[in-house]
């Protein structure tokens, strides 16, 4: 797809969160077998509040590869001062394979955004070789560049993203409307 | 720091319409025409042209990167700005430097401002309230109301870029899945066709071996023979 009309980048997820990459690995994500995550698509907390299935691609069960989820619009996107929140981390998930056969370095975290529209972006990296991922030592401000960097993992091969909003149910008029 | 940011990130607005609220902004400050004030406020031979040339060019080489370095830019240019043109008005005043931005910070510190403000004495003629407004950063409600505009702006510029990503997500699933759709037509026509080649051969066999033709035979009644 032309740079331009890559939703990635259009979205911003290129430029606030990766490098530009060549897709090369597909990824499918799927929340509570129906919710397929297809990028800028908007999920409600309540879909997210479980892990998703995630299929890795590939076509060798001896890759490994990094599963890497963030919110860089944390706490709101006027002012991500915790950009990037890490909600989960797997690593050495086999090729062609899921995310339940990797190895669940940082415990899924349900988003749930506060204020604003949040982009919650999915990251797939190829590593080189099994390798031992170490957990940060704080979910927010973790840096998606340099995690690849420190680890040499290079630059991704699949990513994705969704948009996530609080979900509001007005307690005042009790009408229920979503903000 | 905010106000920099929407000039320098909202590919929406025109190059002209996102210099003339800084240029009347300092034409009216200084009613001297607008090429002498430029060529005091940079002394280095710089038009605001050119630093907004700059800003422009850094943007379009990283379109999605750093806001930052383009906000420090756009602030260096009115620290310039403010610290220079205050220096001519007062005849070389102490005082001032970047405190005393005429364009609203949100820590600006109200009492440097004011003489400022004294000093210069803006002429009372032809301005649009909005940029009278700017001029007197002791104002909080409209500081407070630039920053809520600025900050509706990016949310405006955030919706448009999600609804564009969105468009374009579905655009390229539908190019995608009307592929997948025509090879799988085809691939099953393709099918259908060797299966039916298949039955036909195996038919032809089963036409020639026809059954014997039945020939009725008397079983239970004697002949006719009257």
């Amino acid at each position: 797809m032309p740079r331009s009309l890559d939703p990635l980048v259009i979205g911003r997820v290129i430029g606030d969160v990766l490098d530009p990459f060549t897709c090369c690995v597909s990824m499918r994500i799927i929340y509570n077998n129906s919710h397929e995550v297809i990028n800028c698509c908007e999920l409600k907390p309540s879909q997210i509040i479980n892990q998703p299935r995630v299929e890795v691609g590939g076509d060798d069960l001896r890759n490994c590869y990094t599963l890497v989820m963030v919110d860089p619009d944390a706490p709101s996107p006027g002012n991500p001062n915790q950009r990037e929140y890490l909600h989960w981390l797997v690593a050495n998930i086999p090729g062609t394979t899921g995310a339940n056969f990797g190895e669940e370095v940082v415990g899924y975290e349900s988003p749930r955004p506060m204020s604003g529209i949040h982009r919650i972006v999915f990251i797939l990296f190829r590593q080189t070789g099994r390798q031992t991922i170490y957990a940060p030592g704080w979910r927010q401000n973790f840096n998606t560049r340099d995690f690849s960097e420190l680890y040499n993992l290079g630059l991704p091969v699949a990513a994705t993203y969704f948009n996530c909003k609080r979900q509001n149910v007005s307690a005042r008029d009790g009408t229920g409307r979503a903000r | 720091m905010a106000s920099s940011k929407v000039v320098s990130t909202n590919p929406d607005l025109p190059r002209d319409s996102s210099i003339s609220p800084i240029c009347s902004l300092l034409s009216d400050l200084n009613p001297t025409s607008m090429d002498d004030l430029l060529k005091s406020i940079t002394p280095a031979a710089k038009t605001v042209d050119d630093v907004w040339k700059e800003i422009v060019g850094g943007a379009a080489a990283h379109p999605a990167a750093n806001d930052d370095t383009l906000q420090m830019t756009l602030e260096d240019f009115l620290t310039k700005a403010g610290a220079v043109r205050e220096e001519d008005v007062r005849g070389g005043g102490g005082g001032g430097g970047p405190s005393s931005l005429p364009f609203p910070l949100p820590e600006g510190s109200s009492s440097s401002v004011e003489p400022f403000g004294n000093g210069v004495a803006p002429s009372p003629s032809v301005h649009k309230g909005k940029r009278r407004a700017v001029e007197e950063p002791v104002d909080k409600a409209t500081l407070q109301k630039q920053r809520r505009m600025i900050k509706n702006r990016e949310s405006a510029a955030r919706s448009r870029e999600r609804k564009q990503a969105y468009t374009s997500e579905l655009e390229f699933l539908v190019h995608q899945l009307e592929q997948e759709n025509a090879r799988l037509l085809n691939e099953e026509a393709d099918m259908r066709r060797q299966r039916k080649k298949q039955l036909v051969e195996c038919i032809i066999p089963i036409e020639v071996m026809s059954k014997p033709k039945k020939k009725l035979r008397r079983v239970n009644s004697a002949p006719s023979s009257l």
